[in-house]
């Protein structure tokens, strides 16, 4: 489509351009994660050709779960203003002054969501099916996916008023839970091949989604003119500001110290990484957790009686990851408004030094994810056995597993627990870092993350060519993993030495303070090489590279904290 | 061209940025002295949030330096803006703090914050200081960055578009008063305006920025004498205005011409004598004829020395 101001464009036209122009990136880099994931999983975990109805269940799954992700980025990349509300309500709010009426508003930036998703759905399936010879999924399933994105987009666009939003979900819930949502499906014994119900079943979903949709369209109506569709206007809220942890949270307020700026800049951080938010927020996804399970149990999706450990722990860790990447997306101070992602000029002029400044957020960060982990923890433990009929035997194999580490002595603990909060520490960087870097250069990131992802599609696939599988392609594969541990040891290194000339040079440290951060890295370092010992990890006929990429690793803490360092200053001085 | 009064608190030399292949800043050199009030003018895009980004060290120096009390912004931004007072244009502050929080947040960095002056603001704006700042109207809003920036006494207040959001009685009354205070405590104040008016009624000290260089560094006093209109007439029709060096702009045609021109009348007068021109009237020009004059997109004639 030309972008040309000579070509006259309708409306329709003139609103799927826009569209596209604001959401391609999203969508080319959805569309490759789900392809690269798809190749990864059938590639290294699933060897075993002879499940290939599993194995193309699996390849729907991951196709299924980026295309919801992917409709749920579009709706967010469409919104002009974030600061407005973000994600919530109609996203092409600065067209409704537009001479276009609701109807043709509505339908034009829902399907072009809709089939967009649905494209991100399918095409991963038809290129991994055709690669690896999968059957094609049919049926009731293509009907499941659309009426879900469907359903879906409606509900969180129908209104950006928080509690009509809350309610529409609670009904939806509803529905769901009386199977008026979702057609009839089993899956096949032994293959796991995905079964379809009959067609009957999809026709009060069919209605329902129909109903969603003319929702939608009476809601936008009404937003246009500045309404709620059942609540008075006047009263709206903004859903995701009103569940932040901020205002959920925030019930015994402090007054600001006003003797120094380092515990000015502590008690902002409280209040919403504090202790009362971490304990708040590892209460609600434990809770949240413990329903999940029971609901699964109930629906019997999950065997009664049959749940273990590691299926527990799965689902923690799921919700755990959201807390993890919600509490680390601000840790730089970044936030949104029309659009951008920016970090406020009112941070970034504030007397207080850079490093000092990186100190206190990643702490509060840090110990709000350690907090909520715990507490997390702690209510699975309490409120398990109330809804979770085998908890009992979830619960012993828990203490087991920690049986296993305290039964080798109290250094042997010490050590692990170290290594545990190392671990935490240094995903909690790297992970606020790409989230700031992919907030402030999207493109940029989007390109690189694009760029790898096709070298490592490109790279499985060519392996697989040239040694149709079996010895030889181990054998390459080996090779290959030799050849990258090399590249990741040099980054390491390389980064290290630039990152800490970069700080020196605009002074955010000092070189004490390099000295101090260099011996406590290398401290660390040298447990994690005492514990590749200690657990024989570094087998001395595996390929000398591989050990010095675990060895090494050990540095990944001292380069977490430069990289934080650097991606500070870089925010605050561009 | 440099004021000057009191000792030099921002130096900023050969100061040169571009975004992209746009030239943003080229080869700026300025000194802001103690105890003046600096206007910083400028058509959109000219330059001056740019230049004032660079003074807190909000974007770091391509080419060139800034100095702010001695201290690079970048190498030592604590040092640099325990100095500075600061009002961004979009009065960005954190708005889920109450005005009370946000005061005692702000002072808690600033040390020399001085709470009557605070409270004495809040009672003049009629603020209630319990109110969550998100639910503030934009020129509440506007009040509260202001208190911030300027409860405690800076030693550089920098007002990026200060009337943006305030409404006629606060921009007249209340941010004249604030400025004055600051300046007559000897402080230094930058700040920048697109109200000509205000920036002829504030400050001592005007420096124009356009298209990323500054076209004019001068204080308001010789600006005024030293710029003139003047309206001339020809004995006869003129196709075009002739080229003369001190003239900035020009508009007429046929016989009656008005011109904008710092050079002296009496030069003005000998230079059109050339072409059988004469002096109708002529008074001292006005910032805002000045700015037109320079920053207008008016096509300049080629220069010619003056006789």
């Amino acid at each position: 489509m030309s972008t040309s101001m000579n070509t006259a464009m309708n409306p329709s036209r003139a609103l799927f351009w826009y569209c596209w122009q604001r959401t391609r990136y999203a969508v080319a880099l959805q569309l490759l994660a789900a392809i690269g994931f798809g190749v990864l999983f059938l590639v290294y975990l699933t060897p075993n050709e002879g499940l290939a109805n599993a194995r193309g269940n699996i390849v729907i799954l991951i196709t299924l779960i980026t295309s919801w992700l992917l409709s749920a980025v579009m709706s967010a990349t469409l919104v002009q203003n974030r600061s407005l509300s973000v994600g919530f309500g109609f996203p092409l709010k600065s067209e409704y002054h537009y001479p276009i009426s609701t109807i043709r508003l509505v339908t034009i930036a829902l399907s072009y969501v809709v089939s967009v998703s649905y494209l991100g759905f399918l095409l991963p399936v038809v290129v991994l099916g055709v690669v690896f010879d999968l059957p094609f999924p049919h049926g009731p399933i293509h009907f499941m996916v659309f009426e879900y994105l469907l359903l879906m987009t409606s509900l969180s666009w129908f209104s950006n008023h928080g509690p009509e939003s809350l309610a529409a979900t609670v009904v939806i819930i509803f529905l769901f839970y009386f199977e008026l949502i979702i057609p009839e499906f089993a899956l096949e014994e032994g293959t796991g091949a995905f079964l379809p119900g009959p067609w009957s079943t999809t026709i009060a979903p069919a209605l329902i989604t129909v109903a969603s949709v003319a929702i939608l369209i009476l809601g936008v109506h009404k937003q246009r003119s500045g309404e709620n569709l059942v609540f008075r206007s006047g009263t709206s809220v903004n859903l995701v500001e009103s569940l932040s942890t901020l205002s959920l949270f925030r019930f015994v307020t402090t007054a600001c110290p006003t003797k120094s700026g380092t515990a000015a800049m502590i008690w902002r951080e409280r209040q919403s990484l504090g202790l009362q938010a971490s304990v708040g927020i590892g209460v609600t996804i434990g809770a949240l957790v413990v329903l999940l399970l029971s609901f699964l149990q109930y629906r019997e999706f999950a065997d009664v009686g049959q749940y273990r450990l590691d299926t527990v722990s799965g689902f923690s860790f799921i919700f755990y990851c959201t807390v993890f990447v919600g509490v680390l997306a601000t840790m730089f101070g970044i936030d949104f408004r029309h659009g951008e992602a920016r970090v406020s000029v009112f941070d970034r002029t504030l007397p207080m030094s850079t490093a000092r400044a990186v100190v206190i957020r990643a702490g509060m960060a840090f110990h709000c994810l350690l907090v909520a982990g715990a507490v997390q923890i702690v209510t699975i433990g309490l409120l398990g056995p109330l809804t979770i009929e085998n908890f009992a035997s979830v619960r012993a194999e828990f203490f087991q597993a920690l049986q296993a580490v305290t039964d080798r002595g109290f250094a042997y603990s010490l050590l692990r627990a170290i290594l545990f909060l190392c671990l935490i520490y240094i995903w909690a960087m790297l992970w606020a870092v790409l989230i700031t870097w992919y907030s402030m250069k999207t493109r940029l990131v989007a390109w690189l993350s694009s760029g790898l992802m096709i070298y490592g599609i490109v790279l499985v696939t060519a392996l697989t060519a040239i040694t149709d599988g079996g010895q030889e392609f181990l054998r390459l594969s080996n090779a290959m993993t030799e050849f990258h541990s090399l590249i990741i040891v040099t980054a390491i290194i390389g980064s290290m030495i630039y990152l800490v000339h970069a700080l020196l040079k605009d002074e955010v440290i000092t070189p004490l303070q390099v000295t101090i951060i260099f011996v406590i890295g290398l401290a660390l370092c040298a447990l994690q090489v005492i514990d590749l010992n200690l657990n024989s990890d570094l087998d001395p006929n595996s390929p000398m590279l591989n050990r010095l990429r675990s060895q090494v690793a050990g540095l990944l803490p001292l380069t977490a904290t430069l990289l934080a360092l650097w991606t500070q200053n870089q925010l605050r001085h561009r | 061209m440099n004021p000057s009064a009191g000792n030099s608190v921002v130096q900023v030399n050969q100061l040169s940025r571009k975004f992209g292949k746009t030239d943003a800043l080229v080869d700026v050199n300025l000194q802001l002295n103690e105890g003046i009030v600096y206007g910083l003018v400028g058509a959109n895009g000219a330059g001056k949030t740019t230049l004032i980004k660079h003074l807190l060290g909000l974007l770091r120096c391509q080419q060139g330096s800034v100095r702010v009390f001695a201290n690079d912004p970048i190498k030592n931004p604590q040092a640099a803006l325990s100095h500075i007072g600061y009002l961004s244009e979009d009065r960005d502050i954190p708005d889920w703090m109450t005005i009370v929080e946000f005061c005692d947040y702000v002072h808690a960095f600033h040390p020399s914050w001085d709470s009557n002056y605070a409270k004495e603001l809040l009672n003049t704006f009629e603020l209630d200081s319990s109110k969550v700042i998100k639910n503030l109207s934009r020129g509440m809003r506007a009040q509260v960055a202001l208190i911030g920036a300027v409860a405690h006494k800076p030693d550089l207040l920098i007002l990026d578009e200060p009337s943006s959001g305030l409404d006629a009685i606060v921009r007249k009354d209340i941010l004249n008063a604030v400025v004055r205070t600051i300046s007559e405590e000897g402080r230094t104040v930058l700040f920048s305006s697109h109200l000509l008016e205000e920036v002829e009624r504030l400050s001592d000290h005007v420096i124009m920025i356009q298209d990323g260089r500054v076209a004019l560094d001068e204080s308001l006093e010789s600006l005024g004498s030293s710029h003139h209109y003047t309206e001339l007439r020809f004995r006869d029709n003129l196709a075009s205005f002739p080229a003369l060096e001190a003239t900035i702009s020009t508009v007429g045609e046929g016989r009656s011409w008005n011109v904008i021109h710092h050079c002296s009348l009496d030069q003005i007068s000998s230079s059109i004598q050339r072409f059988d021109g004469e002096v109708v009237s002529s008074r001292h020009a006005t910032l805002e004829e000045i700015f037109v004059a320079r920053v207008g997109r008016v096509s300049k004639p080629e220069s010619v020395q003056l006789t």
